[in-house]
């Protein structure tokens, strides 16, 4: 008997209010996994790229996998996905938290809603029924108070929520779903999905004991992964400071993005935002998933002041960059007042701070004014204005109903692509490929957009794991060699992640052996994986998913970044053109020999202020002075040079991925890669 | 006089959030702090990422840099994956 799962899924339709279980192949779980992968499949037979977004028939699936809400450690996830609002094309969402395992429990391994309700309503699913019910009461709530008063409402402290908060009412394009007050599937818009259903939340309450294939070994795997988390300096980090424990070391490396990604290195974000400076102001405890040793969620209080906020889930890295450094903002307790009104209003911390930094820049640029904003002033570093616009999002109020479709559109119609930085129309989350420049072919192939979790590479390029097993080898940081291999092995274990389904975090601490996934995924599904086996599955969840793409049509096109993350920073002085013009243009004035070090950092801010910006213009009235010629032109080749080194080598990179994974001219996988895989009827599809 | 800046696991160990130094170099800093903070913190040492004013040292004059007054040298350990 197949273990780890179910076999069945709960279908509903929202518009006719009927239910049914849907029994699930057996080939289908053993070729897709679950989670992701196996809604790919779903999405695919039921032709759910056919719908728009935001119509009845889009599907949205809630998907466990085999690993989902197990005992073994960092398991507690689902995925939730459907056609993207915010992309257009596929969409899914990882989620944490405590939902997992009582969906689990109920008897399903995910619960697929259709149609659309026409007044709002709730999923009530346990493991003897299934009911929808009147939401009117909690239309309008925040995701905090939701989840408080369902809890109540069914009379079951153990009951497990996910609900959509005003943002997800209101269609924002990047509204997510939210669990546990700080677990959030957040990008892609999942939230709009079921706010376009009416469907304001998800209960879930089980106690089935769900079927093991090995007992035995199940406990084994267990003890092994705990074991490995125990000894793991990676858990260590995440356990003391948090996913946040990135911001000092990210930052130390350029990895953070700073001012819309225009600053290089930026004191404040390690020293007033990191993981230390909260662990030392405002940290109250700590918190974890569903069976996590991990534990690295932070419960946070800011007693008093402006941004005051009750004991509860605080930022984690991604909302510490997006809604902190990107907007150039020093304030720790602004920087969690902003993350906690996004997690009660229902919005995804990345696309949100993207498409506020975005806005900031237009409206310096004065592609946005005061006459758009009401009278706001957007600038940098401005809490209040962050605090006003974020609101203005989630109720689509003023120009929130504009940012509230992302910065593409944004972009689209107000000016500025240049600064719009977003992969496929979803905005790029807190890692710079300049820093890491497998980062670069993680987010121009990722699925669904711009995204750090669809693969491996993060850590790859951290040296926190290699990809051995899988045939592969880690390459050097700021080189192209050799990353086309590492990104499609790094891939594999991605897709692997987001189908069986685990938190990226706890495998990858634990060392994120294909072998030790393997052994979990055996001993729960007695399928009998092979480290190769597993290879091919990676392989076949990421193609279907790639032509599910090119079915909702992406195409070649859409796999490229915007120039501005991929060229020298234009502020700041760690990796920035600094090191190559400075000398070479101190070299022109008689400072040469000035070698003391806070003289050049002086200098060098002033040269990033005025001069860089103005480059253009300082070398064209050099060019005129008598004798300076030469000195110009040898000044420009080494410029050009140190660009052409400190640039991402994108083409290269992906030309050699596209080879690899033998994609063609329009961005479609080969009729024979699929086919290979035994996707005859999505190559049929695509290949019409 | 330098200021040592210890951050996330490195200041955990340490007890403290850094120190004034009155090392003249990079590699005199590291070396203090280790036998400052003893075995513990040797681990994080390791592969450590060290600023001098906001800059890699890498790109200065690695652990040979020269430290003067006021100096800032942050030491970041390779603890990471946010
Ligand atoms: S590592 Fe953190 S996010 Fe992952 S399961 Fe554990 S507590 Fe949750």
């Amino acid at each position: 008997m197949m273990g780890g799962n179910w076999g069945k899924v709960l279908k509903v339709d929202l518009s006719s209010g009927e239910m049914e279980e849907v029994a699930i192949p057996e080939s289908d779980y053993r070729d897709f996994l679950g989670g992701s992968g196996l809604a790919a499949k779903w999405f695919f037979d039921h032709q759910g790229w056919k719908a728009d977004p935001l119509s009845p028939d889009n599907p949205l699936m809630i998907m466990n996998g085999p690993l989902s809400g197990t005992t073994l450690p960092g398991v507690s996830r689902l995925e939730i996905c459907a056609r993207s609002p915010l992309t257009g094309i596929w969409g899914e969402a990882s989620m944490g938290g405590h939902f997992s395992p009582q969906l689990k429990r109920t008897g399903y391994d995910g619960i697929i809603v259709t149609g659309a309700s026409d007044k709002p309503v709730y999923l009530y699913v346990t493991d003897e029924k299934a009911e929808i019910r009147d939401a009117s009461h909690l239309w309008g709530k925040d995701n905090y108070e939701t989840e408080e008063l369902l809890r109540e409402e069914v009379g079951d402290k153990r009951a497990q929520v996910i609900s959509i908060g005003p943002a997800g009412e209101n269609l924002v394009r990047f509204a997510c779903v939210m669990n546990d007050r700080g677990s959030t599937a957040g990008r892609c818009g999942m939230g709009a999905v079921m706010g376009s259903k009416k469907l304001k939340a998800v209960v879930a309450r089980g106690n089935k004991k769900f079927p093991v294939a090995d007992e035995a070994a199940f406990k084994q795997a267990r003890e092994k992964m705990s074991q490995l988390l125990k000894f793991s300096l990676v858990a260590d980090g995440l356990r003391n400071f948090g996913s946040n424990v990135h911001m000092e070391y990210g930052m130390a490396i350029g990895d953070v993005p700073t001012k819309n990604w225009r600053l290089a290195y930026w004191a404040p974000g390690p020293e007033k935002l990191g993981g230390t400076a909260v662990a030392e102001s405002i940290l109250v405890k700590n918190h974890s998933c569903f069976a996590c040793p991990v534990s690295c969620k932070r419960i946070v209080e800011v007693k008093s002041g402006p941004f005051a906020l009750e004991e509860g889930p605080g930022s984690e890295y991604e909302a510490a960059a997006a809604l902190g450094t990107l907007q150039l903002l020093d304030d720790r307790e602004a920087n969690h007042k902003l993350n906690e009104m996004c997690n009660r209003l229902g919005m995804d911390v990345i696309s949100c701070g993207g498409t506020l930094a975005y806005a900031t820049e237009a409206f310096e640029a004065g592609l946005i004014t005061e006459k758009e904003t009401d009278g706001i002033k957007l600038g940098w570093n401005r809490p209040q204005v962050l605090m006003e616009l974020v609101k203005k999002i989630a109720y689509r109020e003023g120009i929130g109903d504009d940012l509230a479709e992302g910065v593409r559109a944004m972009s689209e119609k107000y000016g500025g692509k240049e600064f719009a930085i977003h992969v496929k129309g979803l905005e790029c989350p807190m890692h710079d490929p300049r820093a890491l420049w497998a980062m670069a072919l993680t987010y121009a192939t990722s699925i669904r957009g711009a995204c750090h979790c669809a693969d491996a590479n993060l850590y790859i390029e951290l040296g926190i794991l290699d990809v051995k097993e899988l045939g592969a080898k880690r390459t050097w940081p700021y080189s192209a060699k050799g990353k086309a291999a590492q990104t499609v092995a790094a891939q594999k274990k991605g897709v692997i992640a987001n189908s069986a389904v685990i938190c990226e975090y706890a495998w990858n601490a634990a060392g994120g052996g294909i072998s030790d996934m393997a052994m979990m995924l055996n001993s729960l599904t007695g399928f009998g994986y092979s480290v190769d086996d597993l290879a091919k599955v990676g392989d076949r969840i990421w193609y279907i998913k790639r032509a599910l793409g090119n079915l909702m049509g992406a195409t070649r096109e859409d796999d490229r970044l915007p120039s501005r993350i991929l060229e020298p920073h234009l502020e700041g002085t760690t990796s920035s053109l600094h090191t190559a013009v400075y000398p070479q243009f101190m070299s022109l004035v008689p400072m040469q020999k000035l070698r003391v070090e806070g003289f050049k950092n002086f200098t060098a801010g002033i040269l990033s202020k005025y001069l860089y910006p103005n480059m253009d213009k300082m070398l064209t009235s050099l060019n005129k002075l008598p004798g300076f010629s030469t000195k110009r032109k040898k000044l420009e080749q080494g410029d050009l040079e140190e660009k052409r080194k400190k640039t991402v080598a994108f083409d290269e990179m992906i030309g050699e991925y596209y080879r690899l994974r033998d994609i063609d001219e329009q961005g479609r996988p080969s009729r024979r890669r699929l086919e290979e895989l035994g996707l005859k009827k999505v190559a049929d599809a695509l290949h019409a | 006089m330098a200021t040592v800046k210890l951050f996330t696991m490195l200041r955990k160990a340490a007890g403290e959030q850094g120190y004034e130094s009155s090392a003249r170099t990079v590699a005199e800093v590291l070396k203090e702090v280790e036998e400052r903070y003893g075995e513990e913190v040797r681990k994080y040492l390791k592969n450590c990422i060290v600023l001098v004013n906001g800059r890699n040292i890498a790109q200065l004059k690695g652990k040979r840099t020269k430290l003067d007054k006021g100096d800032e040298v942050s030491l970041y350990p390779p603890v990471a994956g946010g």
